[in-house]
């Protein structure tokens, strides 16, 4: 079932990928099988497989809003630490316990609007130091008409950016007015906390398996944990973004033998070029930026 | 020329310096106006509770009111408050006590309510034009009697009050002596026509026993035209399987601290509420009731049953609805300095700029989305199953209420969570023909009721046209 996903959501797959990496390094803070991974499993559980294998981490919880097939998720689920929760995430979310330490993926479908808001507003009050968030949202901008006022229905005007209009939304301009929104949301929640808590942005990705999908994380941190989160040496992950630049992760379609070709040649020397019989440019460099995360199963 | 007598002031001046001097003094009449519009008269009187309050708190440190009484007595003719807190020493009086504002070198009572030393005097204007205040300290006793009036219409740019009678040797013969009494005369006509009305005093008392409910709690006596006044005891509902949130914590903002403790849970159905009303049908709801979140600033409540966006509904989570008509949320804070609480000046509600406001809200946002989903649930649950098969509903009636204080702590709301059951599948259908045909068919269907007519041509229908 993993494989299908691979074949029709290349970029998501290779996006999880560099989530892992980046996550890796949070066992600069502590063990990572001291964090918990709380997400959206789906019937396929991709996500939950990797944080299990890849970071070891064991207690996992994932909500599912889906409740009219309950027995079918639980046959589904690959490890018997995953805690399946049922019902809406806004829902859910209060009830799970966040004195530990989290990494948690809101791995939604739909555009930014005030349910995802009130969720990553909720859990940017309660996620301890050291835990990190990431957003996924959709980002079709949709027909050119009523493009501000889908964004207002959506998130209300009190958060609608100034000097917007429909064709200031087109291509990718919803996502980037979605990351300010969303950013801007976890920022006012995380200024008024207690205790004296900061929020620092480390992805902006965006990608397109058919629909523009973008995916917005950072990690949240006290002044006590600077040094700890200075030695996860984040920004030495090319693909880590911390403003409004995002990483768009276009994924060339590759037969086997390219992929052989290109990688012995990969990583390259500076000022080399990639050489591949009948490839675009284009296709040459995305390949360049992915190739370490690109799955060998595709 | 310089005018006449100007040559001799040192402030006028000539060619070479001429007079730098704008006269921005204040206008009496038009600073009592002012003074007054900004407060209702029952927000007026519980202001003066206050400084009773306050007086207790200086006398008890402890907290422990028993034996403490304020009187309260209010008819269309007077208006009177006498309590045995403590009185104020005439000193107090003379530098600080009747000053407009607090000045920069006073320090109060720890935890004291009265922050901008206005409330009393505000108070006082709001009700009538004639004051008499008599105060009998543990080393001095003093009478003042202030005709507005007369003090309005002194031109002098100093203003002051003068004692009637000062004794700064005053021996007292028993500590229950010691106390304020504040009468009021010539009270406003609007205040004398409100003093009429039973239904104002019913709001007054009201108004008292919310505000001062900690004062209440701790044993101190209020009265109002004789009746003691009954505390009011917030408590949510605990059991083994439920629990409320209930967090506490201290605030640091520019170095100082406040103190915050916050409980969030679900009251149990009122007797008189039928759980199965339709909770969507607004007109079944007409009073706003008692839900929603209350806070309390050095043990004086700020405000009451909030359901707006300030405390976080229709922002952090849903609008109110009356789903939620069960929940309740407290929050108590404390500082020794009450400059450093988020009161508005009328104690009516917050200073939506503080910081430490901000964080509170924070706090209290978090809560309010644990409490939530269980009130969903109870919500789903009833909806979905019969009312023998609703595990979460039995729990809470189960529970038993528990003061707020004496609740054990909890970062979350705990409930049994009963697995969530799909909606139903079936579909109601409801359709109206006319009597005629609805005859012909029940007859060749020889059906006897108008339930089995429907159903009987809908499986007509089902089995002879629909493809499975």
């Amino acid at each position: 079932m993993a494989k299908i996903d691979y074949r029709t959501r290349p970029a998501k797959h290779i996006q999880r990928r560099m989530l892992i990496d980046a996550c890796r390094r949070l066992t600069a803070i502590a063990p990572l099988a001291e964090y918990r991974y709380v997400g959206f499993g789906g019937l396929e559980f991709l996500d939950f497989d990797l944080f299990h294998r890849a970071m070891g981490i064991a207690s996992m919880v994932s909500i599912e809003k889906e409740i009219e097939a309950v027995d079918r998720y639980k046959f589904n689920r690959p490890f018997a630490t995953i805690e399946l929760r049922f019902g809406p995430a806004s829902d859910e979310l209060p009830q799970l316990d966040w004195s530990g330490r989290n990494i948690v993926w809101l791995d939604y479908e739909q555009q930014l609007d005030t349910e995802v808001l009130a969720d990553t507003e909720y859990l940017s009050g309660v996620l301890t130091p050291g835990s990190v968030l990431m957003v996924t949202l959709n980002a079709k901008p949709g027909d050119d008409r009523g493009r501000l006022d889908r964004l207002i229905a959506n998130v209300g005007e009190d958060r609608v950016p100034i000097g917007l209009a429909d064709h200031t939304l087109g291509a990718w301009n919803l996502a980037a007015v979605q990351r300010l929104i969303l950013v801007d949301a976890i920022s006012g929640v995380v200024r008024n906390r207690a205790s004296q808590t900061w929020f620092r942005q480390l992805f902006n990705f965006r990608y397109q398996d058919g629909m523009p999908m973008q995916t917005i994380g950072g990690i949240f941190g006290t002044p006590q944990l600077d040094d700890a989160i200075e030695r996860c040496r984040f920004d030495d992950l090319e693909f880590v973004r911390r403003g409004d630049e995002p990483l768009t992760i276009r994924v060339p379609v590759l037969t086997a033998k390219e992929l052989h070709h290109l990688n012995r040649q990969l990583p390259l020397k500076t000022g080399a070029d990639l050489h591949a019989a009948g490839l675009k440019d284009a296709e040459k460099q995305a390949y360049a930026i992915l190739y370490r995360w690109y799955p060998a199963a595709l | 020329m310089p005018p006449a007598g100007g040559s001799n002031s040192g402030a006028s001046g000539d060619h070479a310096n001429p007079d730098m001097r704008i006269d921005a003094s204040p206008e009496k009449r038009f600073f009592v106006e002012l003074l007054i519009k900004d407060i209702d008269l029952l927000p007026a009187v519980v202001d003066l509770v206050d400084n009773s309050v306050d007086g207790a708190r200086r006398l008890r440190p402890d907290g422990r009111f028993d034996g403490l009484e304020v009187a309260i007595t209010a008819n269309p003719q007077h208006f009177e408050i006498v309590d045995n807190c403590g009185g104020i020493e005439a000193d107090l009086a003379r530098h600080y006590a009747f000053r407009f504002g607090r000045p920069a070198d006073f320090h109060g009572v720890p935890r004291s309510v009265g922050e901008f030393g206005i409330g009393m005097k505000r108070a006082l204007f709001k009700l009538g034009r004639e004051f008499l205040i008599d105060s009998k300290a543990p080393s001095s006793s003093f009478a003042i009697l202030i005709d507005v009036e007369e003090w309005e219409a002194d031109p002098s740019p100093e203003w002051s009050f003068r004692f009637t009678e000062v004794d700064d040797n005053y021996q007292p013969s028993s500590p229950a002596d010691l106390g304020t009494s504040i009468r009021v005369e010539e009270l406003h006509p609007n205040v004398s026509e409100d003093f009429k009305t039973p239904r104002t005093l019913a709001e007054l008392r009201i108004d008292l026993r919310l505000r001062h409910q900690v004062a209440l709690s701790s044993d101190m006596t209020i009265r109002l035209n004789g009746e003691a006044l009954r505390p009011h005891r917030p408590a949510l509902l605990v059991s083994d399987e439920v629990l409320p949130i209930r967090r506490q914590m201290d605030i640091t903002d520019n170095g100082s601290t406040v103190q915050l403790a916050l409980a969030a849970g679900v009251v149990g159905a009122s007797d008189h509420e039928d759980e199965d009303r339709d909770e969507g049908r607004a007109e079944d709801f007409k009073t706003p009731g008692e839900a929603g979140w209350y806070l309390f600033c050095n043990d004086r409540l700020l405000f009451a049953a909030d359901k707006t966006a300030l405390t976080g509904w229709g922002t952090a989570g849903p609008a109110y609805h009356p789903q939620y008509r069960r929940f309740r949320g407290y929050a108590y804070l404390w500082a020794d300095d009450a400059a450093l609480l988020p009161w508005n000046t009328t104690k009516t509600g917050v200073d939506q700029d503080s910081r430490v406001w901000r964080r509170v809200q924070q706090e209290m946002f978090t809560a309010l989305r644990g409490v939530m989903p269980i009130m969903n649930r109870v919500k789903a649950e009833r909806q979905q199953s019969a009312p023998e098969n609703r595990p979460l509903a039995a729990a809470l009636q189960r529970a038993k209420p528990v003061p707020v204080a004496e609740l054990p702590p909890s970062t979350n709301m705990r409930a049994p969570s009963p697995p969530r059951t799909p909606a139903s599948t079936d579909q109601r259908i409801v359709y109206t023909v006319s009597r005629d045909a609805y005859q012909k068919v029940r007859e060749a269907l020889e059906a006897s009721s108008a339930a089995e007519v429907g159903r009987r041509t809908f499986d007509y229908y089902l089995e002879h046209e629909v493809i499975d």
